[in-house]
């Protein structure tokens, strides 16, 4: 519990749900991420940019604790998580996708969905009973494969699925547990124009519900969707505000968004 | 204190013995992603061609010779006719396979041998004891054996690191593409590795054919111990397999000379006997369990 | 695609739940009924040795599905189940062994040969063995939990025939089988259909786990580790969980082998016994399940005829074996339902 962190309140009136501070990760003489602060807010789409190799990637590791932070805090809704193992701080509400679509491509779309939901139900022990049986399970599970326009691929292989729809079912799945704090790790790569729209406007959508980091190449879409960017260079933030701030800070033009 | 050196003598032979076994099987595993269970049928096939041979020309060093012989011609037939197909299925369908080579091995052997254990002599030039520190008088023969794995250790370390071989090796382990397109033959290179890990093995079993029974079967416990130090040691890494081999070969002895007398000096005389004996019989499989939880890669990374 | 075991908890809760006669189910039903009449069919042609010869036929394939359920289900190649099936046979046999020559267990405990006592507490201890051995191979994946299982199961060898008091590598002849009030163990009829009660019963646990919510948590976890763990479900706990399932399974087995041969031998404990069961599953058809029967009818099978013909039929199953390696990709009961493909494992 960290009391300088927990409830600080900005400007517009809404509190930071998840708060890094001095964040910083070494790795055999390089380093990733150095003093990163961020601070995420429900309805808040906060975007992550930068170069490649600026530590985008690791930053999202670290915040979901598949990379321990060599230092700083990590504090979601006033809790210290940062000693937190990956499962604990998603069953605390924080859901992660992976910049190469991690779905499990070997089992159905609906498998897939039940699987995601099952994951809600936070019991040490899951039941005997047949998969996806019970009414509120498969009412969840048919209402998100539904939100997320896949019921028609329910008894596919969830790796027989376009890339963008893979991409979709990987969010659907991050979801069902009712994240808190989404952390998307360039989810429009290598997508279809047409697959990309989709997935901004299915963005758009969940906006008011939850935190979202979204660490993206795309600059449209992260200037239609941003709320807040920081960007990174070398694994320093070398800014941080409004998309219209960012857009005119030189150091940013300059060793960023100027070659595009 | 000279029952000591003696028994920490015969840690290092067992130790040397199981790096000539486990240097293949960790090269082929890590090189061309194999795991070779029939790796002990080369080490009992070296063995009895070692017997036979010697006691056909009264000559150990013949003998040797042809079982290495043997084992390379053997080696470079199931390489090309067998394993070359399982490098690129699961582990699983390898594991079958070559569990089904064991079994055939073991009949062939049985054919042509017969189920009848052999013996073999030590060699007169090496039947001789020697002075340790000047105490303890060990066998001549042992000593060989400790010598010949150092040595193959040596080899093993030049051909690595210091050769186009081991280069073209090390870098068709990490990165097959790559070494095709520096124009590297793939299928000959596994095919010499694979025939150079089966020799080490039946050089090996020709080894230990003077201090152990030359049966059917030999090759098999042996494996499982050879498995036990490419684990410990790191799949891959030959250095982790010396280092471990050694290790495991003096737990094991020492384990089976002292544990039962430890025990039995607060316990009574047969109770301390039997816990004694379990638990040397196990203790390298404790080690294992304790390493594998701490390091659960092994102790040393590749080659 | 709906014939594929994965979607069994599809077809249970999907649009079309009406019975539907596939050739898998007439393989299935057709055998089960050849099952239920065999030990008569034998008597009848006069050699009722054979009935023996299908307990025993029931109680590896016992252990094929027990192997089935952690290589298809989990993606965990045990290579030392024969640790569990030995341990159950060990515990059932010393238990036995004691009761008749009247010797205390540890000097204070009264042994028993009551099945219903001795069975259960041999399944436990198995069962808890599996925990153990699970939860330390669980730490490894791929071919180091290969090696770790094979040489767990190679200690537990060595720690059991170092026990001079329970036949050392000789093993221990049992006067007689275990005891069940209103049954005839001693019967090799009643045996049979004993061995087969509980191969079904098994199965149809197993069929039940692998639809359940745990099996395709199971299931997620043989593929994508990472998805599950960031989902908030670490594998080790269900991969753990069901591995104890299936050594509990294995060591059933083993009470029913000791029973049916009448002896403990150390070979039940031997890495080869673990070899075997690996080539029944596949022979069977990984992920099947039920493919467990079909490996062992036709591994034991195979076994009974060549040794009809030389005594070197283990060259021949060898050859078989490496062959069948290199040139199919599919299990038996795969090519019977005419359901193939070889199953990548995670």
């Amino acid at each position: 519990m960290n009391p300088a962190t927990h409830g600080l309140v900005d400007a517009e009136g809404a509190s930071e749900i998840l708060t890094t501070s001095g964040m910083t990760k070494h790795y055999a003489g390089i380093t990733a991420v150095n003093n990163l602060s961020l601070g995420l807010k429900t309805g808040e789409i906060h975007a992550l940019i930068g170069p490649n190799g600026a530590g985008k990637s690791t930053a999202i590791n670290l915040l979901m604790g598949e990379v321990e932070a060599d230092s700083g805090s990590i504090v979601l809704d006033g809790q210290d998580i940062s000693k937190q193992s990956v499962s604990q701080r998603s069953r605390l509400g924080m859901g992660r996708t992976y910049q190469i679509t991690s779905v499990i491509r070997e089992l159905t779309v609906r498998e897939n969905m039940i699987i995601a939901v099952l994951s809600q139900t936070h019991e040490k022990y899951i039941g005997l009973g047949t998969a996806g049986k019970s009414p509120r399970v498969r009412e969840r599970v048919a209402e998100m494969l539904d939100r997320f326009d896949l019921a028609r691929y329910g008894f596919d292989f969830a790796g027989q699925l376009s890339h963008g729809e893979q991409g979709r079912l990987e969010i659907a799945m991050c979801l069902a547990p009712n994240p808190r704090v989404l952390l998307l790790d360039e989810p429009m790569s290598g997508m279809s124009l047409l697959d990309g729209e989709q997935i901004v406007n299915l963005l758009e959508s969940i906006r008011p519900q939850m935190a979202i980091l979204l660490v993206e190449h795309d600059m449209d879409a992260v200037f239609k969707l941003a709320s807040r960017i920081t960007v990174l260079a070398s694994g320093e933030a070398i800014a941080s505000g409004l998309p219209e701030d960012v857009r005119k800070d030189e150091r940013v033009i300059k060793s960023y968004l100027g070659d595009g | 204190m000279i029952l000591f050196i003696e028994q920490l003598f015969n840690g290092l032979q067992l130790g040397v013995t199981l790096f000539l076994l486990a240097s293949g099987l960790t090269l082929v595993f890590g090189i061309m992603g194999l795991i070779n269970l029939s790796h002990g049928s080369l080490y009992m096939v070296g063995a009895y061609v070692a017997a036979t041979v010697t006691s056909q020309t009264d000559s150990f060093l013949i003998g040797l010779v042809a079982a290495m012989a043997a084992a390379a011609l053997l080696g470079v037939v199931i390489e090309t006719v067998i394993m070359r197909r399982l490098y690129h299925r699961d582990h699983l369908y390898q594991v079958l396979a070559t569990f089904g080579l064991i079994l055939f091995f073991n009949e062939l052997v049985r054919i042509i041998w017969g189920s009848q254990p052999l013996f073999v002599d030590i060699p007169d030039a090496l039947n001789f004891t020697i002075n340790i520190f000047g105490e303890a008088a060990y066998p001549a023969y042992r000593v060989f054996i400790i010598l010949v794995g150092i040595v193959v250790l040596g080899i093993l370390y030049g051909l690595i690191f210091y050769t186009r071989i081991g280069m073209l090796t090390r870098a068709g382990s990490s990165n097959r593409m790559m070494a095709q397109a520096l124009g590297v033959n793939i299928d000959l290179l596994y095919t010499g590795i694979f025939a150079f890990g089966a020799v080490l093995s039946a050089l090996a079993g020709a080894l230990a054919g003077p201090i152990y029974a030359v049966e059917i079967g030999m090759g098999e416990h042996i494996l499982i111990l050879a498995f036990v130090v490419i684990v410990i040691g790191g799949i891959g890494s030959v250095k982790g397999s010396f280092i471990s081999a050694v290790v495991i070969g003096i737990v094991d002895t020492l384990g089976r000379a002292y544990l039962p007398a430890i025990f039995q000096s607060f316990m009574s005389a047969s109770d301390g006997a039997v816990v004694g004996s379990s638990l040397a019989s196990i203790a390298i499989y404790l080690l294992m369990a304790v390493i594998l939880v701490l390091k659960p890669k092994g102790l040393f990374s590749r080659l | 695609m709906n014939n594929s075991p994965m979607s069994a908890s599809e077809s249970a809760s999907g649009s079309a739940p009406g019975f539907k006669l596939t050739r898998r189910r007439l393989v299935l039903w057709t055998t089960l009924l050849v099952l239920a009449v065999l030990p008569h069919f034998f008597e009848v042609i006069g050699e009722s040795y054979l009935t023996s010869l299908f307990a025993k036929i029931f109680v590896y394939a016992l252990v094929g599905v027990s192997l089935d359920l952690i290589i298809g289900q989990a993606g965990l190649i045990s290579f030392g189940h024969a640790a569990f099936f030995g341990m159950g046979a060990y515990v059932a046999g010393v238990l036995s062994h004691h009761d008749a020559n009247q010797i205390q267990l540890f000097g204070w405990l009264e042994a028993t040969n009551n099945a219903l006592i001795s069975w259960p507490l041999a399944v436990v201890v198995c069962a808890l063995l599996g925990l153990v051995i699970g939860a330390i191979s669980l730490r490894t994946t791929g071919v180091y939990f290969i090696m770790i299982t094979l040489a767990l199961a190679q200690m537990i060898y060595f720690l059991v025939i170092s026990v001079p008091e329970y036949g050392g590598e000789d093993g221990l002849s049992l006067w007689y089988r275990n005891q069940v009030p209103g049954l005839d163990l001693g019967s090799d009829v009643q045996f049979y259909y004993v061995c087969l009660a509980f191969l079904i019963a098994y199965l149809i646990g197993a069929i039940r786990v692998s639809g359940s919510s745990f099996g395709l948590i199971v299931r997620g976890a043989k593929f994508n580790a990472q998805r599950m763990t960031s989902l908030g479900k670490p594998p080790f706990r269900y991969q753990l969980l069901i591995f104890a399932f299936s050594a509990a399974g294995a060591g059933l087995a083993g009470v029913l082998m000791v029973n049916l041969t009448q002896y403990v031998s150390p070979d039940y404990l031997h890495w080869n016994m673990s070899g075997k069961f690996l080539v029944i599953v596949i022979l069977g058809g990984m992920g099947t399940l039920y493919g467990g029967f079909y490996g062992a009818l036709i591994l034991l099978g195979l076994e009974e005829i060549l040794s009809n013909y030389t005594d070197h039929w283990h060259l021949i199953i060898g050859l078989i074996l490496v062959v069948m390696v290199l040139t199919s990709r599919k299990g038996m009961f795969d090519s019977l339902s005419g359901n193939g493909k070889e199953k990548t494992l995670g």
